[in-house]
C-alpha cells in the first residue's frame, strides 16, 4: 500500500473511491443489457468510466459520425447535485466553438439517464512532449482553448492533463467542463466549490475555498502548473499527503524550473512562475495573455513577463538568425575538441544534476531544523554533513554550474557562514547572471552582512563601517530588485517585505521600519520568515521591554536565528542581565562560528565578569580565525595585563591593537595603566592623553592624574583631579586634590 | 436497488452477528468474546474518532490519543452501547452524537482522563504518522467531515488488506498489482492496459477481467463489513451508497 495518503482527489483514498464508484456505475450500466440505449446513437465501445459517468464511443445514426457519449447513470443520475453539474457542463460548453475545445453536440435525457453528446477525440489524454518548444506550443494551444472559455465568461476550474484530450494529429482539446463555473451567475453549486478540483493543479484561492476569488486567473494557475510539469517532469509541489501539498500550495514558492533542470529556458521559467504566483493579481489576467507570451517565446520575441538584460536580448537575436549562429557554435565545438567533449559534458551534467537532486532532502531537513527547538545544532550539522559532500562534489565536477554554487550557498547559510554563502552566490551569478534565485539569496545575505558590518566598536572607524554597511545594503537592494525583475524564484510578498524593511532599517528610517514590521507580522503570521520582522522590531524599538518581547517572539519562531540571538544578547548586556546575555552569545557562536562581533562581545563580557580563561579563549579564537583586528588584540592584551598579571604580554598586544586602529581609545587607556605601573610616566601621560582625545572617560583621566602627580606636574594633576570629581566623587582623589590645592599657589 | 443483491444471503451467513450484538449481549457471553467485540469496534473507529478530536480541540497528537483512549473507556464501561437502538439510526451517527457530547463536556472528560489515564486497552499504532498528516487539510474544516473521511479511508484499507491476503493465498497476486498500478494510480501516471498486459505477460482483455475481479471482491468485502453493523439489507445499500458518495 505504498503512497498511501489521506485526502485529495488524486490520493489513494480518492482513487480507491473513484474506482469503486466507477465499478458500481459499470455494474449498473451492464445490468440491463450491457449498454444503455439512447435513440439516434448506436453505442460501440466503453471508453472510460468516471465516478459518476460512463463515456462511450458511439455512432450518430443521423449525421453518420463517431461521437463520444457521456452518460450519467445509476446513483449519480438520481443525485440532484450531480444532475445539475451535468447540465452545467452542457450549458457551459455548448456555446464554445474553438478548435482547442471539445465540442458539445447535443444533450438530453432518456429513461432516467442524462447524456451529453461530445466530439470524439481519439488520441487520449495529454502526454507531455519531451522537447521544450513542443511543450510551449502544446500549452499555447491549450491556453487558447481555455481563453475561448474565458472570453465566454466561463472558468474551467479543473484543468489537468487528464482533461486535455489529444487528437490523432496531436492537437490538444480542452474537455470535461463538469466543474466549470459561469462567472457572475448565482449558483447553489458553487457553495460546494471549495472541495472541487485536483490538488496538483489547484490554485491557492481554490485550496482555501475562496469561491469569490475564482477567476480566469485560477485557470491560468493550472495551466502554469502543467507547463511547470512539462518543463521539469514533476508538478510544482510534491508531498506525501494531499495535506502537505495543500500547505505547500499556500505557503511555499515553487522551485524555479531551472533549479531542477538547468537547461530550461529562462523565459519559459518566467512564464511558468508568473502563472503560479500565489497572488492572482500577479498572474496573467486570463489564458489569452498566457498564450500570447508563449507565442512570443515561440517566435523568439521578448516575452512580457520580464524585463531583461541586453545580454539576454543579444542571445535571443543571435538565436533568431540561425545561419549566423550555427557556424559559430560548430566552430567552437571543433576548436574545443568536438563531439566527444560535448558528450562528456552531457554525462557530467547529468551526474551533477543527480548529485544536486540527492542533496535536496538534506537541505530541506536542515532548513526545518533551523525552526525546530528540538533539533540541536550539532545534530543538524551531523545530518547535513553528507549533503555537504554531495554538493561539494557537484561544485568540484562543474565549476560553471550555477545551481551547484547556489546550493552550496544555501548550505553555508544554514551553517551560519554568511561570508561563504555570499561568495557562493556571487559565483552562481558569475556563471549565470539570469539565475534569479541566487540574486535573491545573495541580496538577503547581503542585508545580514550589512547589519553585521554596521556593528561598530567605540571610536575609530564608525564612518568606514557605516559606509561599508550602506554599500552592502545598496547592493542587497539591487540584487533583490534583479530577482524581482526576473520575477522568478522571488514571488512571495513576504520576501519582498523583508527586503524592504531591512533596507529601511539600514537607512535608519526606524519609525518606518516599525510600521512596516508591525503590518508584516500580521500579514504573514504563521509563515516561515515572519520572524525576521520580529527581529527588526527588536532592533528599532524605543522601549527595551518591547524590544525584548519582539526578540523573544523571533527566537521562539526560529530557535536557530543567530542575528536575533545576537541582538537580544546585546540588549540583555545593556540591561546588565549578564547571565542571559552570555547564554545568548554562546548560542550565536554555536550557530554562526565566524560571527566575529559575537565572539568579541562574549570575550568582552567574560572579561567584564573576570573570566580570564574564557576571555582569552575567545580573543585567541578570533586571531586563529584570521580576525587579526584591533578588537581582538585589545581584548587579549587587557585580559593578559589586567586579569592575568602579564604586563609585558599585554603591552605587546595593546601596541599591536593601536597600530591596527590608531583611533580606538581602549588600548591607549589600557597601555597607559601598564606604563604607569612600570614607572614610564611619559608613556602613561601620552597614552592617556591620546585616549582622552578620542573618548572622555574617568579611567584615563585617573591614570593621567596619577602620572602627572608622580611626575611633579601638579597643575596638570589638579586639573585632572577636579575633572574626575565632577563625574565620580572618589574619596582618595578628593584628599589628593585638597592636598594639591594647598601645595599650589593660588 | 436491493433486487439485484443476490449475494446478500451469503454475506449474512458469513457474518451472523453484528458487532454490537456481541458487545451488548455481554451477559450471555464470555468476557473474552465481549472484549473481542469491543476491540473490533475500537479498531474500526479509532482513527475516525481521533480525527474528530483533533479538529474539535486543537490539541497535540499525544493529547488527542489520550482523549481517544478516554472516550473508548467511557464507551465500553458506560451504558452507551447498551442504549443504542439500531432501528433508530445508523451506529456511526449515534457514535458521532456521543462524540459531540463528549467534546461539549470535555473539561469533565479531561478530569476523567486524569483519573483513568494510563489504561491501555486499545491497539494504538504509535508509529502511525498519518495521524498528523490529515489535519491541516482545508477540507476537514469540520470534525464530522473529518470523521467520515477517516472512516472511509480505514474501511478501504481494511478491505484492501483483506482482499489482498485472500487473493494472494489463491496465487492471484498479479490481480492486486494490477489494481494498485491501474485503479490506485493517478490517471496521468498510470500505464495503459496494453502496457500492463505486456508487463505481466497476460492478455489485454485479462487486465480488464482481473481488475473487475478485484473491484468486485473489494465491493463484497466492504459490504460484508457493513452487513455486520446493518439492521436490514436495505441499510447495507444505504450505507454503501453513502460510502461511495462524496
Amino acid at each position: 500500500m505504498s503512497g498511501t495518503s489521506s485526502s485529495g482527489p488524486d490520493s489513494w483514498t480518492d482513487l480507491f473511491l473513484h474506482s469503486l464508484g466507477a465499478h458500481e456505475a459499470s455494474r449498473a450500466t451492464s445490468r440491463v443489457d450491457g449498454l444503455p440505449s439512447i435513440p439516434r446513437y448506436e453505442i460501440r465501445e466503453r471508453l472510460g468510466e468516471g465516478a459518476t459517468a460512463v463515456v462511450f464511443r458511439a455512432w450518430d445514426l443521423e449525421l453518420k459520425r463517431t461521437v463520444a457519449l457521456k452518460v450519467l447513470r445509476g446513483r449519480a443520475a438520481m443525485n440532484p447535485v450531480m444532475r445539475e453539474r451535468f447540465h452545467r457542463e452542457a450549458q457551459a460548453t455548448a456555446g464554445l466553438d474553438h478548435p482547442n475545445v471539445v465540442r458539445v453536440y447535443d444533450a438530453g435525457e432518456h429513461g432516467g439517464d442524462l447524456y451529453l453528446v461530445l466530439e470524439f477525440v481519439p488520441g487520449g489524454a495529454l502526454r507531455p512532449p519531451t522537447v521544450e518548444r513542443d511543450a510551449a506550443a502544446l500549452l499555447e494551444k491549450t491556453a487558447r482553448g481555455v481563453a475561448a472559455a474565458h472570453a465566454n465568461g466561463i472558468v474551467h476550474r479543473d484543468l489537468k492533463p487528464g482533461n486535455i484530450l489529444m487528437t490523432e494529429s496531436g492537437e490538444p482539446k480542452v474537455g470535461d467542463f463538469g466543474l466549470a463555473h459561469v462567472i457572475d451567475s448565482e449558483s447553489r453549486l458553487t457553495q460546494t466549490g471549495s472541495s472541487l478540483g485536483t490538488p496538483m493543479y489547484m490554485a491557492p484561492e481554490q485550496v482555501e475555498g475562496r469561491k469569490d476569488d475564482l477567476s480566469p486567473r485560477t485557470d491560468v494557475y493550472a495551466l502554469g502548473a502543467m507547463l511547470y510539469e512539462m518543463l521539469t517532469g514533476r508538478p510544482p509541489f510534491l508531498g506525501e499527503t494531499a495535506a502537505e501539498i495543500y500547505r505547500k500550495i499556500l505557503q511555499d514558492e515553487p522551485e524555479p524550473p531551472r533549479m531542477l533542470r538547468p537547461a530550461v529556458s529562462p523565459d519559459l521559467e518566467t512564464v511558468a512562475l508568473k502563472s503560479l504566483s500565489k497572488d492572482p493579481g500577479r498572474r496573467y489576467p486570463s489564458a489569452a495573455e498566457l498564450a500570447d507570451d508563449l507565442a512570443r517565446f515561440l517566435r523568439s520575441e521578448p516575452i512580457q513577463g520580464r524585463r531583461e538584460s541586453p545580454w539576454t536580448r543579444f542571445g535571443r537575436r543571435v538565436g533568431r538568425h540561425k545561419s549566423f549562429w550555427i557556424p559559430i557554435v560548430a566552430a567552437a565545438a571543433i576548436v574545443a575538441g568536438g563531439a566527444a567533449m560535448m558528450e562528456r559534458r552531457t554525462a557530467q551534467s547529468k551526474r551533477v544534476q543527480s548529485l544536486l537532486e540527492a542533496a535536496r532532502p538534506g537541505l530541506d531537513r536542515a532548513t526545518s531544523a533551523l525552526y525546530s527547538p528540538d533539533v540541536t545544532y550539532k545534530a543538524m550539522v551531523d545530518d547535513v554533513r553528507s549533503t555537504q559532500s554531495l554538493i561539494d562534489e557537484a561544485v568540484r565536477l562543474a565549476g560553471d554550474h550555477a545551481l551547484a554554487h547556489h546550493r552550496q550557498g544555501e548550505l553555508w547559510e544554514i551553517l551560519g557562514y554568511y561570508d561563504r554563502a555570499e561568495a557562493s552566490w556571487r559565483k552562481a551569478q558569475q556563471v549565470d547572471g539570469t539565475f534569479s534565485p541566487s540574486h535573491f539569496r545573495l541580496g538577503r545575505v547581503l542585508v545580514w552582512r550589512a547589519y553585521q558590518a554596521n556593528l561598530s566598536y567605540a571610536g575609530d572607524d564608525i564612518e568606514d563601517r557605516e559606509s561599508e554597511a550602506r554599500r552592502l545594503a545598496e547592493e542587497a537592494s539591487r540584487e533583490i530588485e534583479a530577482a524581482r525583475a526576473q520575477s522568478s524564484g522571488f514571488d512571495s510578498r513576504i520576501q519582498a517585505d523583508i527586503a524592504a524593511a531591512m533596507n529601511a532599517y539600514l537607512l535608519k528610517q526606524n519609525a518606518k521600519v516599525a510600521e512596516m514590521c508591525a503590518e508584516s507580522t500580521r500579514r504573514h503570521a504563521g509563515v516561515r520568515g515572519v520572524e525576521e520582522f520580529w527581529w527588526l522590531l527588536g532592533l528599532v524599538g524605543n522601549v527595551w521591554k518591547e524590544r525584548l518581547a519582539a526578540l523573544n517572539q523571533a527566537i521562539e519562531l526560529r530557535p536557530k536565528f543567530p542575528l536575533a540571538l545576537f541582538t537580544r544578547a546585546v540588549l540583555q548586556s545593556q540591561q546588565a542581565a549578564l547571565r542571559e546575555a552570555m547564554l545568548d552569545y554562546d548560542r550565536v557562536i554555536e550557530l554562526c562560528p565566524t560571527f566575529a562581533e559575537a565572539v568579541v562581545n562574549r570575550g568582552s563580557l567574560r572579561f567584564r565578569v573576570g573570566d580570564a580563561r574564557g576571555a582569552l579563549e575567545d580573543f585567541e579564537a578570533l586571531l586563529r580565525m584570521g580576525q587579526r583586528t584591533k578588537a581582538a588584540y585589545n581584548g587579549r592584551g587587557r585580559t593578559k595585563s589586567e586579569l592575568m598579571g602579564d604586563a609585558d604580554g599585554g603591552l605587546a598586544d595593546l601596541t599591536e591593537a593601536i597600530r591596527l586602529g590608531p583611533k580606538y581609545y581602549l588600548p591607549y587607556q589600557a597601555r597607559a595603566k601598564i606604563y604607569l605601573e612600570k614607572g614610564n610616566l611619559d608613556g602613561a601621560i601620552a597614552d592617556s592623553t591620546r585616549s582622552l582625545e578620542l573618548q572622555a572617560d574617568v579611567v584615563s583621566l585617573t591614570t593621567r592624574f596619577k602620572a602627572r602627580k608622580l611626575k611633579g606636574d601638579l597643575a596638570g594633576a589638579l586639573e585632572d583631579g577636579r575633572q574626575i570629581l565632577k563625574t565620580a566623587p572618589k574619596a582618595d582623589i578628593q584628599r589628593d586634590v585638597e592636598d594639591l590645592e594647598r601645595r599650589l599657589p593660588k | 436497488m436491493t433486487g439485484r443483491e443476490t449475494s446478500l444471503g451469503g454475506e449474512q451467513r458469513a457474518f451472523p452477528e453484528t458487532i454490537w450484538e456481541v458487545v451488548r449481549r455481554a451477559g450471555d457471553r464470555s468476557e473474552a468474546e465481549r472484549r473481542k467485540g469491543l476491540e473490533d469496534l475500537a479498531r474500526i473507529y479509532w482513527k475516525p474518532v481521533y480525527s474528530y478530536f483533533r479538529l474539535s480541540w486543537s490539541r497535540s497528537n499525544e493529547d488527542c490519543k489520550d482523549l481517544v483512549q478516554a472516550f473508548f473507556l467511557r464507551l465500553f464501561e458506560g451504558d452507551a452501547l447498551v442504549k443504542y437502538d439500531p432501528s433508530r439510526g445508523r451506529f456511526r451517527a449515534y457514535l458521532k452524537s456521543l462524540l459531540k457530547h463528549f467534546v461539549q463536556h470535555h473539561d469533565e472528560a479531561m478530569g476523567r482522563l486524569k483519573r483513568g489515564g494510563g489504561v491501555t486497552l486499545l491497539p494504538i499504532d504509535d508509529g502511525d504518522r498519518s495521524l498528523d498528516d490529515r489535519i491541516p487539510d482545508p477540507r476537514f474544516n469540520d470534525p464530522d467531515a473529518a470523521f467520515d473521511r477517516t472512516w472511509r479511508e480505514s474501511v478501504l484499507k481494511r478491505a484492501f488488506e483483506a482482499v489482498r491476503s485472500r487473493l494472494e493465498a489463491k496465487g492471484k497476486s498479479v490481480h492486486m498489482k494490477l489494481f494498485e498500478e491501474y485503479d490506485l494510480t493517478p490517471a496521468a501516471e498510470r500505464a495503459t492496459y496494453r502496457g500492463l498486459a505486456a508487463k505481466y505477460g497476460i492478455k489485454e482483455t485479462d487486465v480488464h477481467n482481473y481488475l473487475d475481479v478485484v473491484r468486485e471482491e473489494i465491493r463484497r468485502q466492504i459490504r460484508e463489513e457493513f452487513a455486520r453493523s446493518a439492521s436490514s439489507p436495505d441499510e447495507i445499500d444505504n450505507e454503501w451508497n453513502e460510502f461511495l458518495g462524496s
